[in-house]
C-alpha cells in the first residue's frame, strides 16, 4: 500500500542493500523515487558480502549499539523476508583458554543487547556440528542466519517498483546538479544506451557505500567513509548448518558461514583508496584457510570454489585501526555542510539496511516538513523473482 | 605470477551494430574470468556492462559464454580456460534477448520461474553424524540461465518452458503435496512443456550447480506417464 500521496521526489544513488531499502521506504511513504545504480543491482559491496544475517553476537561485546541494531533488524527481516533465508542459527565456538575467557564477556554482551543465547558444552556443540574441531571446549548459540544478498536487494526493489519506484541499473552518476548550494538532481550516464541525461528531484540520497566519498565530493563535501576491504573464501561443500564464529574478539578468519553447498570463510580487513578494483592478497587467503580450519579441520581437505573481496564502507577517518571502527551507520544531512537537498547514508551492514533506510527517510521527511510514519517493519516484501518478472 | 591475456568481448548498444572489442589484461592466472572482465571495466572501458554480484556461484547473475561454453565466470580461474598469452572470447548467454554487451534480459526467464514458484529455501538433511534437526538451505538452482543457453530446444522454440522451470516443477511436485498451480500444470504439460525436451542432456552438462535439469525432466515424464497408464487401466476396468 502506498502511503499518503504527496508531490515529493527523491533520487537514490546506489543499488546495494542500503539504496534498495531506502528506495523501498521512500516509495512506501509516497515519494516519487528513482534509483540509479552504475552496475547491476548488488554488484558492489552488498553482493560480495558474507551472506550473514547477524544476531549481533559479533558486536555486542565492544559495540553495544551495533549489537542491538543487529538483533532488532534480524527479528524484523525474518518477518518481512521469510522465504529468502537459511535460518539455522549460529554458534560462537571456544577452542582454547583465551576463547574460554571471552565466553562470559560474550554472554554478558548478548544479555545486555537482548540477543537470545544459550551456552553449550563442547560435547553438545559437537553433536550439533560434527565437523567442529575435537578441541571445542564450549560454545554459545545465537540466532544468526544466512541470506542471499542479491535476492535480498531484489526483494526490496521488487516491492519498491510495485509501489511506483523506477529502478535504473547501468546508470552512473557523473555529477550532482546544483543550483547555488542546493542539490537539484544528478547528471547520469546510461551505460547501456551510452547517453547522458539529467534527472531532477528535491532530495538526492547518496547510498553508494564505499563510493560515498566520491559522490559527496561532487558537491564539495567530505564524508568520513573509509573503503575497507575484506577477503572471503567460499569452500566447496557444506561443513556446518549453523554460522560458526570464533568465540573471541573479532579477527581475521574468525567465521565460517554455510550457504547452499559452500562454506564461506571470512574475513580480513584493511583499507584502500580506490574500491573499484581490489587485488586479493595471497597471504590473506592462506590466513583465512589456516584460521577457518582451526574451527573446522575438514576445510583443509576442501577446495576453494570462489575467492573474492570487496570494500565495506566504514564510518571513520583513515589512520584509525579499521577493526576499531564501529559497524553502526550514520546519516549525514549535508545541510550541516551548507548544501541542501542532499543526504548521505553510510556505514552499517546489510542486516541493518532497513533501519538505515528508516533513519534516512525520517531525516528527509523532517527536512520537507512531512509527517508520514515508516511502515517497513510490518510490510512483508514481494518475492525477489518479481523484480525481473514485472 | 602475472599472465597477459586477450579478452575478445561481444559489445552491443541499442541501435548500433554488434561488434567485438579486444582488450589486453595483465592478471594473476589464479584469479577468475570475472575478475579479468571487472579489471577491463575498471582500467580500460567504463562503458562495458555485465552482471555480477556474489562472486562465489550463489547469485547466478554473472553467467555468460566463454570460449563457446556456458560458465559462471566468478568461479572459473583464468588458468583453467586459457594459457599465458591466450585469448578468451566472451559473449552473453545464448537464447536470451540482449540488453547490452554481456547482459542477457532475464525477464522472460524469471516469469517462467515465478510461474512454477518453487520456494528458494527448502529443508535439508542433517550432515553425516549430525543431530537430527529441522535444517533449511537454499536450493541448488541459482537461476543463472545457463541451462537455457545450452538447450537446443530453447534455441528453436522461444515458448519452451525450459530446463530450469521444468526441473523446479519436478522438485516442487516431489518435495511436497503442495503441488503446482493449475496454470503451471498447463504450462508443464502443454505443447511447450516437458514433452518438448529432446533429451540431449546439454542442460545437465552445463549446469554449474548440480541441479541435473534433464534428469528431473525425465523423472517428471515418468511420473506423468505412469499416471496416464493408471488412468487408462482405471477406465478399462470401469
Amino acid at each position: 500500500m502506498i502511503g499518503s500521496q504527496h508531490a515529493h521526489s527523491a533520487i537514490v544513488i546506489g543499488g546495494g542493500s542500503t539504496g534498495a531499502a531506502v528506495a523501498h521506504d521512500l516509495a512506501l511513504r509516497g515519494f516519487s523515487v528513482t534509483l540509479v545504480e552504475r552496475g547491476e543491482i548488488a554488484s558492489g559491496t552488498t553482493g560480495r558480502n558474507h551472506c550473514m544475517l547477524h544476531s549481533g553476537g559479533r558486536y555486542c561485546v565492544k559495540d553495544r549499539e551495533a549489537g542491538m541494531e543487529c538483533i532488532e533488524e534480524n527479528t524484523i527481516l525474518r518477518r518481512i523476508m521469510p522465504d529468502c533465508m537459511e535460518l539455522n542459527g549460529g554458534l560462537f565456538v571456544a577452542l582454547n583458554d583465551s576463547d574460554l575467557d571471552y565466553l562470559p564477556l560474550l554472554a554478558e554482551g548478548c544479555q545486555s543487547c537482548g540477543i537470545p543465547y544459550h551456552e553449550l558444552t563442547g560435547e553438545q556443540a559437537h553433536r550439533l556440528e560434527p565437523h567442529l574441531s575435537p578441541l571445542t571446549r564450549a560454545a554459545i548459540w545465537v540466532p544468526d542466519g544466512v541470506f542471499e544478498p542479491m535476492r535480498l536487494c531484489m526483494s526490496f526493489l521488487a516491492t519498491a517498483k510495485a509501489n511506483g519506484a523506477t529502478v535504473s541499473p547501468y546508470t552512473q552518476v557523473e555529477e550532482l546538479l546544483l543550483e547555488g548550494r542546493q542539490v537539484t538532481g544528478v547528471r547520469a550516464w546510461d551505460r547501456s544506451a551510452d547517453r547522458l541525461h539529467d534527472l531532477h528531484a528535491e532530495i538526492v540520497v547518496n547510498a553508494s557505500g564505499p563510493w560515498a566519498g566520491e559522490i559527496a565530493a561532487m558537491a564539495g563535501i567530505d564524508v568520513p567513509v573509509v573503503p575497507s576491504p575484506g577477503v572471503m573464501v567460499a569452500m566447496a561443500g557444506r561443513f556446518c548448518q549453523r554460522v560458526l564464529n570464533r568465540c573471541n574478539a573479532a579477527s581475521d578468519g574468525d567465521i565460517v558461514v554455510p550457504q547452499r553447498e559452500t562454506s564461506i570463510i571470512g574475513t580480513s580487513s584493511w583499507t584502500v583508496d580506490d574500491p573499484d578494483y581490489i587485488d586479493i592478497p595471497e597471504d590473506h587467503v592462506r590466513l583465512l584457510l589456516d584460521r577457518g580450519s582451526e574451527m573446522i579441520p575438514a576445510l583443509r581437505q576442501a577446495s576453494p570454489r570462489g575467492i573474492f573481496t570487496v570494500a565495506r564502507p566504514l564510518i571513520g577517518r583513515k589512520k584509525q585501526d579499521e577493526r576499531e571502527f564501529s559497524r553502526t551507520f550514520e546519516c549525514f544531512d549535508h545541510a550541516r555542510d551548507g548544501v541542501d537537498g542532499f543526504v548521505t547514508i553510510s556505514g552499517g551492514k546489510t542486516t541493518t539496511a532497513r533501519a538505515m533506510a528508516e533513519k534516512t527517510v525520517d531525516v528527509i521527511c523532517r527536512k520537507l516538513g512531512l509527517d508520514v510514519p515508516c511502515t517497513t517493519r510490518e510490510t512483508v516484501l514481494l518475492s525477489y523473482r518479481t523484480y525481473y518478472a514485472t | 605470477m602475472t599472465w597477459t591475456i586477450t579478452l575478445e568481448i561481444a559489445r552491443h548498444k541499442p541501435g548500433e551494430p554488434r561488434r567485438t572489442d579486444t582488450f589486453q589484461v595483465s592478471i594473476d592466472p589464479d584469479r577468475t574470468v570475472l575478475d579479468s572482465i571487472e579489471k577491463v571495466w575498471a582500467e580500460q572501458d567504463r562503458s562495458l556492462i555485465f552482471r555480477h554480484a556474489c562472486h562465489h556461484a550463489s547469485c547466478g547473475s554473472c553467467a555468460m559464454v566463454v570460449n563457446g561454453h556456458e560458465v559462471l565466470p566468478c568461479i572459473k580461474p583464468i588458468r583453467e580456460v586459457t594459457a599465458q598469452g591466450g585469448t578468451l572470447v566472451v559473449e552473453p548467454l545464448h537464447n536470451f534477448p540482449v540488453i547490452g554487451d554481456l547482459i542477457a534480459d532475464m525477464r522472460p526467464f524469471f516469469k517462467q520461474m515465478q510461474l512454477i514458484d518453487l520456494p528458494i529455501v527448502g529443508s535439508t538433511d542433517p550432515l553425516p553424524g549430525q543431530e537430527p534437526g529441522d535444517y533449511s538451505r537454499f536450493e541448488n538452482c541459482i537461476e543463472c540461465g545457463i541451462c537455457l543457453s545450452a538447450c537446443p530446444v530453447v534455441a528453436t522454440d522461444s515458448g519452451y518452458l525450459g530446463p530450469a522451470a521444468l526441473a523446479a516443477a519436478q522438485q516442487r511436485i516431489s518435495a511436497s503435496t503442495n503441488g503446482l498451480s493449475r496454470q503451471a500444470w498447463e504450462a508443464v504439460n502443454g505443447e511447450h512443456g516437458l514433452w518438448r525436451c529432446h533429451a540431449t542432456f546439454e542442460c545437465s552438462a552445463a549446469c554449474p550447480s548440480n541441479v541435473d535439469p534433464a534428469g528431473k525432466i525425465m523423472a517428471l515424464r515418468r511420473r506423468m506417464t505412469v499416471e496416464r497408464i493408471r488412468r487408462l487401466l482405471r477406465l478399462a476396468t470401469e
